[in-house]
C-alpha cells in the first residue's frame, strides 16, 4: 500500500508542486495533487464525460469568462502575498479543467476548420 | 375423376379434352398441390401489382459472385459478400477512454491511425519531461494546468477517428 502511495506521490510529483499547505489531506495522508491540481483533473473528467454524453462542446464566451477565474485567482494571491483559500483553489480549479479545456478544444476545432479552407479541402461540417 | 359429357368415359383430372370422343371436357378444379401455389401467387400479387396470379412462383435467383455492371453509373460493381460472423466496429469509447490516461495510445486501435497514435503520444512525452524540468525550476508554477487539455483532446480525436471509421454508426463530437 504504502509503494502504490509513493508511486502515486511519485506521478503527481511530475506536474504538481504538492505543497503540503495547499493539497489535500485523507486520513492524515497528503494526496498526490494540490486542491488547484485536483479541481482541474476533475473538472476535465467532467468534461470528457460531458462530451461522451452530450456530444457537443459547452458555449465558448461563458467558457471563456469562467475559465478567466483561475488566472484572476492566481494573480489576486500573488499581489496580495496571501496563501488564498484552499476552496477557492478547488473550485476556480474546476472551473479551469472544464472551461478552459471546453474553449481550448473549440479553438482547436476552429483552426482546424480553418486551415483545411485554406488548403482547399472541403471542411468538415461544424455541428454544435 | 372427370366424366366426359359426351361419352361418359373417365378422365383424369387436369385434361381439357376427352380421351375416347375428343369432346371439351368442363373445367376441373386444380389440384392441391396447383390451389396451394395459387393462394401463394394471390397473396404476391396483394403486394406486387401487375404479378399474375396462380401458377408456378420460380425461387430466386442464385446470387452470382461475379461482378455486375450498372449503365447509369457506367461501372462494375462487386456483389455483397455475405457477412458470416461480421465484426462489429470497436465502440469509439474504447480508444477515447485509452487516449484520456495515454494520450494516443487509443489511436491503437482504430485502422490505420497508429502511427499517429504514437507520434501524439510521443509528443506528450516531451512536453511532460519539459513540464517536469519547468516544474523544478519554477517553484510553484502547476503546469498540469495544461495536462487535462491534451487528454481531454486526444480522448475526443480518438473518438472522432473510429467514428469516422464505424461507417456512420457512432457520432463523431468535434467535427460532425
Amino acid at each position: 500500500m504504502s509503494t502504490l502511495y509513493r508511486a502515486l506521490m511519485y506521478m503527481g510529483g511530475w506536474w504538481c508542486h504538492q505543497l503540503p499547505a495547499r493539497s489535500p489531506h485523507l486520513f492524515g495522508a497528503q494526496l498526490p495533487l494540490c486542491w488547484r491540481c485536483t479541481g482541474i483533473l476533475l473538472g476535465a473528467l467532467a468534461l470528457f464525460f460531458r462530451l461522451l454524453t452530450k456530444k457537443r462542446l459547452p458555449p465558448l464566451l461563458p467558457c471563456a469568462l469562467l475559465a478567466l477565474l483561475l488566472p484572476l485567482d492566481v494573480l489576486y494571491n500573488v499581489v496580495n502575498g496571501g496563501d488564498g483559500d484552499n476552496a477557492r483553489r478547488l473550485v476556480t480549479g474546476l472551473l479551469w479543467g472544464f472551461c478552459a479545456t471546453a474553449a481550448a478544444l473549440r479553438l482547436v476545432r476552429f483552426v482546424s476548420l480553418r486551415l483545411a479552407g485554406a488548403a482547399g479541402r472541403p471542411a468538415p461540417h461544424a455541428g454544435s | 375423376m372427370i366424366a366426359c359429357p359426351s361419352c361418359g368415359s373417365e378422365n383424369v383430372e387436369g385434361t381439357r379434352f376427352c380421351v375416347k370422343c375428343g369432346t371439351t371436357l368442363p373445367a376441373s378444379p386444380a389440384p392441391e398441390s396447383w390451389r396451394q401455389s395459387g393462394d401463394l401467387g394471390q397473396q404476391q400479387q396483394t403486394q406486387q401489382p401487375g404479378y399474375q396470379s396462380g401458377g408456378y412462383t420460380p425461387p430466386a435467383p442464385p446470387q452470382s459472385s461475379y461482378p455486375t455492371y450498372n449503365q447509369q453509373q457506367g461501372m462494375y460493381q462487386q456483389p455483397q459478400q455475405p457477412v458470416i460472423g461480421g465484426s462489429q466496429p470497436m465502440h469509439p469509447a474504447v480508444p477515447a477512454v485509452v487516449s484520456l490516461f495515454l494520450p494516443g495510445i487509443g489511436l491503437l486501435f482504430v485502422p490505420n491511425k497508429a502511427g499517429l497514435g504514437i507520434g501524439i503520444f510521443a509528443a506528450t512525452i516531451v512536453y511532460a519531461v519539459i513540464a517536469t524540468i519547468l516544474t523544478f525550476v519554477v517553484v510553484g508554477v502547476c503546469l498540469f494546468a495544461v495536462m487535462p487539455l491534451i487528454n481531454v483532446a486526444a480522448a475526443v480525436h480518438s473518438w472522432d477517428e473510429a467514428a469516422k471509421t464505424s461507417g456512420g454508426q457512432f457520432q463523431p463530437i468535434l467535427f460532425k
